[in-house]
């Protein structure tokens, strides 16, 4: 405070008015602070913070995104292992009947029976082939809605424009595949064309019931549905390292995401404690103005002197 | 030698001092009177009288009645208001340029485009689903609403600006009438040679509201009339006449709304308005001309160069030869290409079908979508190469600086014109402790005065008694 030569009522009265105003604008700030739990919420709060709480938010809001497609990504591959495991253990069981009828003295009513049951399995793997999540083939590449990337046999055909059912070329999906975004320059196919997994499998479970019905044995059979297992297999290792791949992927961002969220209330939220304390410290600062503003204003010279 | 002269002496004394209680009952009258400063009785010992004995002094009289006032502080006092004012109302409009971008309470344009770039994103797992379709069409609808909104924000503000120089030049004209009617006032008061103290208070006040309107000098011109002058030398005030400001609509110069707005200058004989360019300026009025001409606009361009940013990149995907709606078709612009910026952006797609989302006629394909996914990491040439997001949180941080730089400034300014008004009280204010305490002195003075007239009565009584 200045040496002033005179200090008059009016100029006691503004100071206190200054400082009572002073005190009562930290007041309300820190009261807000502590109502909000936010440091910033007006950009003018902190100017240089505003930029990195916008850019953090935005970082959390891509996180949140992709974490969101990374779990959709997850759901797609994981039903695809499932359905591989249901292929792989179609493609046992006809390997089974095969080692079973390459004897040659298994009755042609025992060919019979299983030759029916290998058309079941013929049925059931191109069902698996054509499986679909929410409305999307999984082994469809791109395909999604409409018809089936495998082909199945209609008998007799719907419509005379309807191609002959090929065994040995079955898959009549597009080639691209289906990819999602899982990071800023990462992106991953979750649903391939499933010709190179599925193709084998079809055609050898097609001689299979093929030769059965002809009464034949099975032993070359054998090792066809062999390589089409070895087929599905590697598919089914492919997605495999591809869940492991993302559920990697949702760990790096939970991760990420706890990091930006640490940084981000380290940058707009209020140390709760510290403003509490503040907030008291200004409360007895402002109640300590006051007495002295009143103890000031009650002096009165003429509570002294009779004119 | 008689009695007269004590006589005369002792009714001197009482008049001088019941000029000074007057005098102190009027500084405890305006001890609260914005503009008042204090008031002081001069007096002299009258001229003394030669006699045989030597020279025998005549008593006391009033020379005259002056204000106790610095003129140094009360020119500070009238500079500093117009900068506090140019502070606070750049303060007052930062701030609510400030309000219209809710950015940090997680509305706003950024939050639109965070939301639309999510969109995408479920657009890219579910490029055959219609809900993912309108969830992305309305996701656009948000951005280009939000771009509108924040834009028609900064225009609001900018008609407002615009509408209050009217109401400016209007007060100005007001203030420096009332100038020139008290300097009228104070020359013929003053043509006796006494000071017209009330009236050089009320022109004080007078000055320093006019500051707070536009920046100006003053001088005097010796007759107790001043001249105002602004700070680019156009006379405001020249003695006793006024020189009037006028406003009118210019249409050469369009605001942000497409509306034309305010000119001001010189009232000319004719009618017309002299342009004064740059030479009136300052205090409220320059505040207003820089918020309106400078940065309102500097804002509403960055929102047009971030809107037409995201329109460009976004139509340039969706209208790729290659990419293809849900019927095959290569897509149409997702946003209206003819808009100016952000106060117009629109959307134009309104099926959810007509996304091309595809790069192929196939439904699942979701190629184009995943090239429009991409745009949410990438610099934008017309942007420096920022992002989207970091653009837009440069117009939030850039508008939140100039917020708390003016905070700061109108903080520093109000502190200072504090200071001078603390001096200006320390020199010019009524103490009402001084002014008791005078009122004592002058009132034991008074009676000593009445007494002396008592005694010299008594003598006379006496003297009268001797020959009756």
């Amino acid at each position: 405070m200045p040496n002033f030569p005179r200090i008059t009522q009016n100029l006691a009265l503004s100071f206190l008015q200054a400082s009572v105003a002073r005190v009562q604008k930290d007041l309300l700030e820190a009261q807000r602070q502590v109502a909000t739990e936010r440091r910033v919420s007006v950009p003018s709060d902190d100017p240089a913070s505003t930029a990195t709480i916008m850019r953090l938010r935005a970082d959390l809001a891509k996180l949140d995104s992709t974490a969101k497609t990374v779990r959709y990504a997850e759901s797609v591959l994981g039903a695809q292992d499932g359905a591989l495991a249901n292929a792989g253990a179609i493609l046992e069981r006809a390997k089974e009947l095969a080692l079973q009828h390459a004897s040659t003295l298994i009755s042609p009513s025992e060919r019979e029976a299983a030759a029916q049951e290998v058309a079941e399995l013929e049925k059931a793997f191109l069902a698996t082939a054509n499986s679909e999540l929410a409305g999307r083939y999984l082994f469809g590449g791109l395909v999604s809605g409409g018809a089936p990337p495998f082909m199945e046999p209609n008998e007799p055909p719907l419509a005379p424009f309807d191609p002959p059912f090929d065994p040995t070329n079955t898959y009549v999906g597009p080639t691209d595949e289906f990819a999602v975004r899982i990071g800023a320059a990462e992106s991953m196919s979750i649903a391939g064309p499933g010709e190179a997994i599925f193709q084998a499998g079809i055609t050898a479970l097609d001689n299979l019931r093929v030769a059965l019905e002809a009464g034949q044995e099975t032993s070359a059979n054998v090792s066809e549905v062999e390589q089409a297992l070895e087929d599905v297999r590697s598919g089914r290792s492919a997605v495999g390292g591809k869940l492991r791949r993302l559920q990697d992927r949702e760990l790096e961002i939970s991760s990420v995401s706890a990091t930006v969220s640490e940084i981000l209330s380290g940058e707009q939220d209020v140390d709760l404690a510290a403003s509490l304390s503040t907030l008291v410290n200004l409360e007895q600062v402002l109640s300590a103005t006051l007495a002295a503003g009143s103890r000031l204003l009650n002096l009165d010279i003429l509570d002294y002197v009779s004119l | 030698m008689g009695l007269s002269p004590a006589m005369t002496i002792a009714r001197r004394a009482l008049l001088a001092n019941e000029l000074l209680i007057s005098v102190t009952a009027n500084n405890i009258a305006n001890a609260n009177t914005p503009g008042y400063a204090r008031q002081r009785a001069v007096l002299n010992e009258a001229t003394p009288q030669k006699g045989p004995f030597g020279s025998i002094g005549k008593g006391v009289v009033v020379s005259t009645v002056e204000q106790v006032v610095d003129p140094f502080i009360e020119a500070r006092l009238v500079s500093t208001a117009s900068q506090t004012r140019d502070a606070e109302v750049r303060n007052q409009m930062l701030a609510r340029l400030e309000g219209a971008f809710p950015d940090l309470e997680g509305g706003g344009v950024g939050k639109a485009i965070l939301d639309f770039f999510d969109a995408v994103d479920e657009l890219v797992a579910n490029p055959q689903q219609l809900g993912a379709r309108q969830a992305f069409l309305a996701a656009s609808g948000n951005v280009a609403s939000e771009f509108r909104t924040r834009a028609g924000e900064v225009q609001a503000l900018q008609r407002d600006v615009d509408g209050q120089l009217t109401a400016t030049i209007a007060e100005i004209n007001s203030l420096t009438e009332e100038i020139a009617e008290l300097n009228r006032q104070i020359a013929a008061a003053e043509i006796g040679g006494h000071s017209s103290n009330a009236l050089r208070d009320q022109r004080q006040v007078a000055l320093q509201n006019l500051s707070r309107k536009v920046s100006i000098t003053y001088f005097g011109n010796g007759d107790g009339t001043i001249n105002v002058q602004t700070l680019g030398s156009i006379t405001l005030v020249s003695g006793a006449s006024a020189v009037a400001l006028g406003t009118a609509l210019d249409p050469s110069n369009v605001g942000l709304d497409g509306g034309a707005l305010t000119k001001f200058g010189v009232v000319s004989a004719a009618g017309g308005l002299i342009p004064t360019g740059n030479a009136i300026g300052g205090g409220e009025l320059g505040a207003l001309i820089e918020l309106r001409d400078g940065v309102l606009v500097d804002v509403a361009t960055d929102l047009d160069t971030l809107a037409n940013a995201l329109r460009d990149a976004v139509n340039a995907v969706h209208t790729d030869p290659s990419g293809r709606d849900l019927d095959g078709d290569v897509g149409g612009a997702l946003f209206d290409p003819a808009a100016s910026g952000a106060s117009d952006m629109a959307v134009l797609i309104t099926d959810p079908r007509k996304i091309a989302a595809a790069r192929s006629a196939n439904p699942g394909d979701n190629q184009n979508a995943l090239a429009m996914a991409a745009l949410r990491d990438a610099g934008q040439t017309s942007l420096g190469e920022e992002t989207f997001t970091s653009y837009h949180s440069g117009i939030v941080a850039t508008i939140g600086i100039m917020a708390r730089s003016m905070q700061d400034r109108h903080e520093l300014m109000r502190e200072v014109e504090q200071q001078l008004s603390a001096t200006r009280e320390a020199v010019s204010g009524v103490s009402l402790e001084e002014e008791v305490t005078n009122l004592i002195k002058f009132q034991r003075a008074f009676q000593a005065s009445a007494s002396l007239i008592s005694t010299a009565e008594r003598m006379f009584d006496e003297l009268l008694n001797l020959v009756r």
